[in-house]
């Protein structure tokens, strides 16, 4: 088990299975917004469902619509439970605030590379100083 | 702003500005004077746009700075000319309804600098890259290029986070732009025009606050500031003659680095967006919204002209459709006049364009990007000679 340490945007607790993107994310275009389905052509996730996930990449990237669609992906409950970057940015953190997502960013560790999918991590981010707990099964 | 119905809705707004604010590693919110919304066109936007949009109307949330509101999908009158099913129309008009009960003034323009011009130094939350260059660059008022749902809530709390192009240290410029003799000359020409030297520059330069040491005639600068925006993630443009904030640079120019300009940049920016106009089947100008000037000098060539070579589309703003007042018997049946839209936002697969001319880099790099095939020309030719 390990605990690494981050900085709470979106406050709350979310536990479930680690779902890790090495690419950035454009919910815009690159998820669909009814499936929760990575649709990007090429995209490390292509063809994945991020839905009720512990989602982990690096950023967002792409159009600002991106935070309507995670928004909408809450409303037909196809949305992550929490996401971990490594620096949020605005379509990011607009979306999980609207949406009720745990987020967290700026880990003290590199997350992407510590992280594995598969991986169950519970993120406890009810204070400002966020701990991701990370259990390996394996 | 914790009181009454609106409460949770005000509490939401503000909540998601500070935290972008933090994110970005703002030291405090400013309070803004205006917001104009981008990304409301329900072709963009779909159903995710419309639930929020509807969502937080219906939440109680109201924005308490004067709003405008961006181009959408559809000509609110003429739809159906346009071949737009009904669905989308609806759809369309369903945003723009709950936008209004928001408070939104229905400019439906890509240009509110038109009908609202903030004040140098006036801290704004505008959308729409076109809008913030104009804005930052002409008007010296002060904006980042904020993201569709951000100006919501910026619009909704009255305030912004104070980062970027709102603070004096980052208008400072941080490169010179020279033109080459050649270009200028092929500018002169009207081989090249200002919204590709525009493009060009955006491309080469793609970040920062560019220091143009190139005058430009006024009414071309719309067209040159939209392409600039269309090709990077500028929202500056410092341009000798043109910019309030310019004068106080000029002594401190040669400290910067210095790039040009050279028409083996244009030619190689304008590649992808421009090719060989054999065929093509509409003109389109007015990316960004025609101003009512051109629009009446536009629309005197076409009177003019009687019959026209080909299907013509103009886009303005209601507003400035308003004060243009030419009868349908004078004007060719070729030529439509769309307010409230653009060709850009507009599901265009109903109306039927394949190869398009027009002048603007912007529309160019847009409609490219939705499988059209472009070639952009400066306006005098287009009037003279393809119309």
């Amino acid at each position: 088990m390990r605990i690494i340490q981050a900085r709470s945007l979106v406050k709350g607790r979310a536990e479930g299975e680690a779902l890790v993107s090495t690419e950035p994310i454009s919910f815009f275009g690159g998820v669909d917004p009814e499936t929760g389905v990575v649709i990007e052509k090429g995209h490390p996730l292509e063809k994945v469902s991020i839905a009720g996930k512990i989602l982990v990449f690096p950023h967002g990237k792409g159009s600002t619509v991106g935070s309507y669609v995670i928004y909408r992906l809450s409303k037909v409950g196809r949305a992550p439970k929490a996401i971990i970057n490594l620096e949020s940015e605005p379509i990011i953190i607009i979306g999980c605030i609207l949406s009720g997502i745990v987020l967290v960013d700026k880990p003290e560790e590199n997350v992407i590379e510590v992280i594995r999918t598969g991986d169950k991590v519970i993120v406890n981010a009810r204070n400002k100083i966020a701990l991701i707990k990370v259990i390996r099964d394996r | 702003m914790l009181e009454g119905e609106r409460g949770e809705a005000a509490r939401k707004a503000l909540e998601i500005v500070v935290k972008v604010g933090e994110a970005l590693g703002a030291e405090k919110l400013v309070k803004i004077s205006s917001a104009h919304v981008s990304g409301v066109s329900y072709v963009n936007i779909g159903e995710a746009g419309l639930e929020l949009i509807r969502d937080l109307a219906l939440s109680g949330a109201r924005f308490t700075v004067l709003t405008t509101v961006n181009p959408t999908a559809i000509d609110t009158e003429k739809w159906r000319e346009m071949g737009i099913p009904q669905e989308i129309a609806l759809k369309q008009l369903d945003i723009l309804k709950h936008l209004e009960l928001m408070g939104a003034q229905m400019t439906l323009t890509c240009t509110p600098y038109l009908l609202h011009p903030p004040a140098e130094g006036e801290q704004i939350a505008w959308g729409e890259s076109n809008a913030v260059l104009y804005a930052n660059s002409v008007l010296g008022a002060r904006t980042n290029r904020e993201g569709g749902p951000l100006v919501l809530f910026e619009a909704i709390s009255g305030r912004a986070p104070y980062v970027g192009l709102r603070r004096e240290e980052e208008r400072k410029p941080t490169l010179l732009v020279e033109v080459d003799e050649d270009v200028r000359e092929r500018l002169r020409n009207g081989v090249y025009s200002y919204p590709m030297i525009g493009y060009t520059l955006g491309l080469k330069v793609g970040r920062g606050v560019p220091f143009l040491n190139f005058k430009i005639p006024f009414e071309e600068v719309k067209g040159f500031l939209a392409a600039v925006g269309a090709s990077s993630s500028i929202g500056l443009v410092l341009i000798k003659g043109v910019s309030p904030e310019a004068e106080k640079y000029t002594e401190v120019l040669n400290e910067l680095e210095e790039i040009h300009i050279d028409t083996e940049d244009v030619e190689t920016a304008c590649s992808k967006i421009s090719a060989d106009y054999e065929e093509a089947d509409a003109v389109f100008l007015g990316c960004p919204h025609l101003s009512p000037r051109e629009l009446e000098e536009i629309l005197s060539v076409i009177a003019e002209k009687g019959e026209l070579k080909r299907r013509t589309i103009l886009s303005t703003s209601r507003w400035a459709l308003e004060r243009v007042h030419r009868s349908k018997e004078e004007l060719s049946d070729k030529v439509i006049a769309l307010a409230d839209t653009c060709i850009v936002v507009a599901p265009i697969e109903y109306m039927g364009l394949k190869k398009v001319i027009t002048d603007s880099a912007k529309a160019a790099y847009y409609l490219s990007s939705k499988g059209v095939k472009t070639t952009v020309l400066p306006r005098k030719k287009i009037l003279e000679e393809i119309l």
